[in-house]
């Protein structure tokens, strides 16, 4: 850092800062810069200690009974195993993966290929921003009051899979049309000078390119909703076994036996929240890693061509 | 907690056809927006906002007008959803609107047994808890953020590592952080915090009350390790956002690192940072399941920090298997629509204040 010469360069200092002589302004920036780490660490610590509470004591109550039998009590006893609350929290995932994949990316499509920036897509914007920040124990009463009641689906799959479809809706609606927005529009052009007509060009070309971000966006979405407890408390509720009916059948899952178990005092009760507690952080590190290496991995060749 | 078939809900009259509605509105829509824009060729501001190749009539056939107009509906299905969901919200709290009006948000009495329901008890606790959070967690986040983005080398290889593990942060399910909070953060905040000051300075109000350890110290901590790797992640995409010359000319100055990010990297990114800050608020404001098992569950307008409290999410999640009779289904609607108009507002004010910053970077970059 060069020092101060010329008496207007002198002046213009003396106006922000005061004043003050160099040694006692590099100090200053030095103790700001080790607060700045200092505080990296502090930011960091809790997420250490959870790691380590949970790798610790998940890992302790792994046994093959655990992980392959059904849970048995619900909220008093809590034992057994966790194998319908897992098979449950991944049925629920897909099929709301299912229902909300198609419908988000084709928002995004329009969002990105056809809408011109015209009011609609402004207005449909701006309401998947808010849908987004929308908490989800609301989203769950809607769910239970319109899906479980209305309809009379009763606590069920397909009830609970609605509900965080709504949740991961605006994720993949968003993330959908910004990958589609990165797609070079040389691409685009190329394919128009041959003739091709819009729909073969976003489903031929646009869409592929895409891809890697689009399913980043998916991925994401869903590591979100597989952490998600408030909306399917009243439209899954639980069940000990485990079940492949849409309907008229509650379903277990994961984040339920880490709210609930936790909160009985035995200890049996206590090392199945922490397992099912480890394998939510598992699932949700796997997801996001996945989705990261994936996305270099699939991005390369396009940049490479581009 | 409820278990399966458990439930003895009986929520009244439930009977109007709110999709039937939506799906007929919907579909005029589309027809409506399909006709008027059939014939207008776009305008030539609009190309220069989407550069999208546009197409002659010949080449644009039935099938790309159909597969416009199936875009077109997924698109506005989530205007749909969210129509949806407010009409749910009213006509679910419709009785105690009806019965208690205004009153609901100024009455301090949540007593289900005499039917008497207010729900100042859960918005005091949501706010009180949600600055808690901000206190505690936004100076950190900002720290993170500035380390990250300004002080150490993006390109560096451990300040991408640091960066994409706080977004990875970001994504751990928030019942863990319960079970943390509930297991570990909370005997500790109780030992080494509360007991103390308690003890020491216990005249203050601040700090009355025997510590728990389930109260809303414990729950606004919680909640600000949850929001500092949104924040942080927000704050980052904001100091990124950042034009170089801006730095470039406290540089040239003779500024040091500090003073370059104090005088001229945050004043300039100063609304986007806000924007940031408010987001986390909002996480913080709809948290459910962390400060549901933390908080220690009691409707209290208390000051004191060592007095367990309730929020509007908590209520809802801990009750509504309770709730025997229609009113007390209604009452915590209306929670739910008082937690949604809450999250709305500030939503609405952090995106206007982000989409500001970003928006001028973007024409200046």
């Amino acid at each position: 850092m060069a020092q101060v010469e010329t008496p207007q360069e002198k002046r213009k200092l003396v106006e922000i800062r005061g004043p003050r002589n160099f040694r006692s302004r590099v100090l200053t920036d030095k103790i700001a810069k080790t607060a700045c780490l200092g505080v990296i660490l502090v930011a960091f610590y809790p997420f250490a200690d959870i790691l380590y509470l949970f790798i610790l004591n998940g890992v302790r109550s792994i046994s093959w009974a655990r992980l392959t039998e059904n849970t048995v009590g619900g909220n008093s006893l809590g034992g057994g195993g966790l194998s319908n609350a897992l098979e449950g929290s991944l049925f629920l995932i897909g099929l709301s993966a299912l229902i909300v994949v198609p419908i988000g990316v084709f928002g995004g499509v329009y969002l990105a290929e056809f809408s011109n920036n015209n009011w609609i897509s402004k207005v449909s914007r701006f309401t998947a921003d808010i849908l987004a920040g929308v908490p989800s124990i609301v989203l769950g009463y809607v769910g239970f009051s319109l899906l479980v009641l209305y309809f009379g689906w009763g606590f069920s799959a397909m009830a609970a899979a609605i509900t965080l479809a709504v949740l991961m809706f605006p994720y993949i609606l968003r993330t959908t049309e910004l990958a589609l927005r990165r797609v070079p529009e040389s691409i685009r052009e190329g394919a128009l000078a041959l003739g091709s007509n819009k729909t073969s060009i976003i489903n031929r070309l646009t869409l592929r390119f895409a891809l890697p971000g689009i399913l980043t966006g998916v991925l994401l979405a869903i590591s979100i909703s597989v952490g998600e407890t408030a909306p399917l408390i009243y439209t899954a509720s639980f069940s000990n076994y485990a079940t492949t009916q849409l309907f008229h059948s509650p379903v277990g899952y994961l984040t339920y036996m880490v709210f609930v178990f936790s909160q009985i005092p035995t200890s049996e009760a206590h090392a199945l929240a922490y397992l099912a507690s480890l394998l939510l952080v598992l699932i949700v590190l796997a997801i996001n890693l996945a989705s990261r290496v994936g996305l270099r991995r699939l991005t390369k060749p396009l940049e490479s061509e581009g | 907690m409820n278990q399966s078939g458990k439930h003895s809900l009986r929520v009244g009259r439930i009977s109007h056809s709110p999709t039937l509605l939506c799906i007929v509105a919907i579909t005029k829509f589309i027809e409506w927006e399909r006709f008027s824009l059939a014939g207008k060729e776009p305008s030539a501001e609009n190309n220069a906002v989407v550069p999208a190749p546009q197409f002659s009539a010949r080449t644009s056939k039935l099938g790309d007008r159909i597969f416009r107009v199936l875009t077109l509906g997924a698109a506005f299905f989530v205007v749909a959803l969210l129509v949806l969901l407010v009409y749910e919200l009213i006509k679910g709290s419709d009785l105690t609107l009806a019965k208690f009006g205004v009153g609901f948000f100024s009455s301090k009495t949540w007593d289900p047994v005499t039917q008497i329901f207010g729900a100042l008890p859960f918005i005091w606790g949501t706010l009180y808890t949600s600055v808690i959070a901000l206190i505690i967690g936004v100076p950190i986040s900002l720290g993170v953020a500035i380390f990250l983005s300004e002080i150490i080398s993006r390109t560096s290889r451990i300040g991408e590592l640091l960066s994409s593990i706080v977004g990875l942060l970001a994504a751990v399910p928030s019942v863990v952080f319960g079970l943390w909070g509930l297991f570990v953060l909370s005997p500790f905040v109780r030992d080494y915090f509360e007991v103390p000051l308690h003890v020491h300075l216990g005249a203050f109000p601040l700090f009355k009350g025997e510590p728990f350890g389930l109260d809303f110290l414990t729950a606004g901590i919680i909640l600000a390790i949850m929001i500092i790797p949104t924040v942080s992640t927000i704050s980052m995409e904001v100091l990124r956002a950042v034009p170089r010359s801006q730095r470039e000319a406290m540089i040239s100055l003779g500024g040091t690192r500090w003073e370059t990010i104090r005088h001229s990297v945050l004043p300039y990114a100063r609304s986007g940072l806000f924007g940031a800050i408010i987001l986390g608020l909002g996480r913080a404001v709809g948290e459910t399941m962390a400060v549901t098992m933390v908080i220690g569950n009691d409707p209290s307008l208390s000051t004191s920090l060592f007095h367990p409290g309730y929020t509007l999410a908590s209520v809802i999640a801990n009750e509504f298997t309770e709730a025997t009779y229609p009113l007390y289904v209604s009452a915590l609607v209306e929670i739910g629509l008082t937690l949604f108009i809450l999250a709305l507002i500030i939503n609405i004010f952090a995106r206007l204040l982000i989409w500001r910053i970003t928006k001028s970077s973007r024409v200046r970059t």
